[in-house]
């Protein structure tokens, strides 16, 4: 007798077919559906919360609060930065919350602000804040230097005449960045994204002008590999 | 026997239901799909006849200029035509995706509407000339093919079409922009060719580096060690716009140009600690402190900018009581520890050069709005927007509750630009 004969008796079997099967392709037709009908989770916000990174107008409203009561000096830009952090754990201490510098729900609900289910990833029409999704998405990974570079990049294309004329006409001309076609445009960025946008709009180009960027290991447009190389940062080449 | 029976049905009901489920979520699947593709293409059918229209409009704004004479009318025209081609841009750049011939038409728009601006400003101040004139026919003619082979596109497609992906392998009208932009070969004024739009930009002269020797990596590697300190690795060189050495650091990357081993840009991409505040006078000493250290003497700060955790600050090269403001080195600083944690002299290394004593009229009969508070009156070098420079009085004051800059060219007295400072309700302030 060998092991299937051993384990598949006549009532296995029958769970087989009449329990499992059934459950198995009612499992896999609801995935189907959930693929097809677009019911996906991933959009589902962490556990609402504001901390370093966070930006928006929540964080506008945490830091004016903040400043009002004497806790917070700095500037009221939306964006949850080192100063805000340190005013959040001022707060905290004195309210006797857990100091941690993350407004969960208690020290939201003792600063007196709501917040949204996705507040990390708050939308901010601002140029800067569009500028640095485009900076995250495209070059998270990549040395500082290297993301005010990305940054520059579409700065130098608003000044260019062979492109739209503003930063999110730039950033978002048909098949220009693939990160806008997968969506990862819309991940909120990080600090040193914001930083690396901000940069970029005062000025820093480290590319002195360059209009294009690609990495050379995933690239598949052979047009662009045409093009002259002026620079290499990381993963990224710069060309004009 | 039977129960087997019974479970089978369950089973084949099961089955049913199951794709009956799957079939009704395909169509509304496909139903949604095509509501998204009616969507998108309704868009791009938008900007098509947008573009269509304004390329019309504008063709016709030009052959109104050649028979136009008076200033006023042909400023007017003009600023039309201008503002005609920023949204026309608009609408091509949406459309550019599809169509490589597309872009070409893009660059031609963009160019024709900065010439246009120029010119707007010209127009009303001394009228067109002849040869501005010709110019202007010039360009109606390639606008008005332009504009025919875009109407051709859409008569290609076929009613009911999608523009947009008919605008990709199944049209040929468009098949001849690349030639037609490049047959004609359009010759702007130099001026324009030099102007904030232009293919100009991409070589420009590096005047600060005109007649300073080459340096090595390796002697700029001991540039930037012995200025910053600590180890830099060599990470490559740019070669465009201004040819630099990148040594990284850790956070921190510098830039030294390979002509005359300059500190062209630093960055340090250390976060703030987030302590106290220091004052501005700290934030401020440590900035040209930092220049100085760098070479780069006789800088005056003219511009603070607070920015969250940072402090950006301009400094402009300064002799003889003269602001050249197209001179410029910026400085990022850390508010709470008056760390340097950015440089950039871009401005600095494409414009310093020694322009000789510039000349400086009398200062009465400057116009200004009754109720203008005047603060300070400097004098200065200004670039304007077709990278030339024009010496200039510098007014500043209060008026209606806000801080003005007016700016006034120093030999006859012409009012040239005017800045207002913004209050953004934090601590830093913007020029506009």
């Amino acid at each position: 007798m060998n092991i299937i004969e051993k384990y598949l008796t006549p009532k296995t079997d029958k769970i087989l077919r009449y329990v499992v099967a059934p459950l198995i392709l009612v499992a896999v037709v609801g995935l189907i559906l959930i693929g097809l009908n677009g019911f996906s989770t991933e959009t589902e916000a962490e556990a609402a919360t504001l901390k370093m990174g966070s930006s928006g107008d929540a964080v506008r409203e945490l830091q004016t609060r903040l400043k009002n009561w004497g806790y917070y000096t700095g500037s009221v830009d939306g964006i949850f930065g080192s100063q805000t952090y340190a005013a959040v754990k001022y707060f905290q201490r004195v309210n006797g919350l857990q100091v941690d510098g993350i407004v969960g729900s208690k020290t939201a609900a003792a600063v007196g602000i709501s917040l949204g289910s996705s507040s990390g990833s708050s939308y901010s029409s601002s140029d800067e804040y569009l500028l640095a999704r485009l900076v995250y998405a495209e070059a998270r990974g990549e040395p500082y230097v290297g993301q005010v570079a990305v940054a520059a990049v579409v700065l130098n294309r608003v000044r260019s005449s062979s492109f739209p004329n503003t930063i999110a006409g730039v950033i978002y001309q048909p098949w220009a960045f693939s990160v806008v076609n997968d969506g990862q445009i819309n991940l909120s960025p990080n600090q040193t994204a914001i930083n690396a946008a901000r940069d970029a709009m005062n000025g820093w180009d480290p590319t002195y002008g360059c209009l294009y960027y690609y990495n050379p290991a995933t690239a598949t447009n052979s047009w662009i590999k045409q093009k002259p190389i002026h620079l290499t940062i990381g993963a990224h080449v710069f060309c004009a | 026997m039977k129960k087997e029976l019974k479970m089978r049905a369950i089973h084949l009901t099961v089955a049913l239901i199951l794709t009956a489920a799957l079939a009704v979520s395909l169509g509304v699947f496909w139903e949604r799909q095509n509501g998204y593709a009616a969507e998108i293409g309704a868009l791009y059918d938008a900007a098509y006849y947008s573009a269509v229209d304004n390329l019309g409009d504008i063709e016709n704004k030009l052959k109104k200029l050649e028979v136009a004479s008076s200033t006023e009318v042909q400023r007017e025209l003009l600023e039309g035509v201008y503002t005609g081609a920023e949204v026309t841009v608009g609408h091509l750049a949406t459309l550019s995706g599809k169509n490589d011939e597309i872009e070409p038409a893009l660059k031609f728009v963009n160019q024709l509407g900065d010439y246009a601006y120029y010119l707007g400003r010209k127009a009303a101040a001394e009228g067109l000339s002849d040869e501005e004139k010709g110019k202007l026919k010039e360009l109606s003619a390639i606008v008005s093919e332009l504009n025919e082979a875009f109407l051709s596109a859409g008569e290609e497609v076929a009613s009911g079409g999608n523009i947009y992906d008919a605008l990709g392998d199944g049209v040929t009208a468009l098949n001849g922009i690349h030639d037609l932009i490049g047959a004609n070969n359009v010759e702007y004024p130099e001026l324009i060719y030099d102007g904030p739009f232009s293919d100009g930009l991409s070589d420009r002269e590096t005047k600060f580096l005109d007649g300073k020797e080459a340096v090595s990596a390796e002697k700029a590697a001991e540039i930037a060690e012995s200025k910053f300190g600590g180890e830099f690795e060599y990470a490559g060189e740019s070669t465009f716009g201004i040819d630099t050495y990148l040594f990284v650091s850790g956070d921190r990357s510098v830039q030294i140009t390979r002509t005359g081993g300059i500190v062209a840009q630093y960055t340090d991409a250390s976060l703030p600690a987030g302590g106290e505040t220091k004052k501005t006078d700290e934030i401020l000493a440590s900035a040209t402190e930092f220049l100085r250290s760098l070479g780069y003497d006789s800088m005056k700060a003219v511009w603070i900018s607070e920015q969250s955790d940072t402090v950006y600050l301009n400094f402009a090269y300064t002799t003889d009581d003269v602001v050249y403001y197209p001179d410029l080195v910026k400085v990022k600083v850390a508010r709470d520890t008056a760390a340097v944690l950015g440089m950039e002299a871009m401005n600095y290394i494409y414009n310093h050069t020694d322009r000789g004593e510039l000349v400086f009229g009398e200062t009465d009969g400057f116009v200004l709005p009754e109720g203008f508070e005047r603060k300070s009156l400097v004098k200065c070098l200004i670039p304007t927007d077709w990278n030339t420079e024009r010496a200039a009085y510098e007014i500043s004051g209060e008026y209606d509750g806000g801080t003005y800059y007016v700016y006034f060219d120093a030999a006859t007295g012409e009012e040239i630009k005017i800045m207002r400072v913004i209050k953004d309700g934090n601590e830093g302030n913007l020029i506009v």
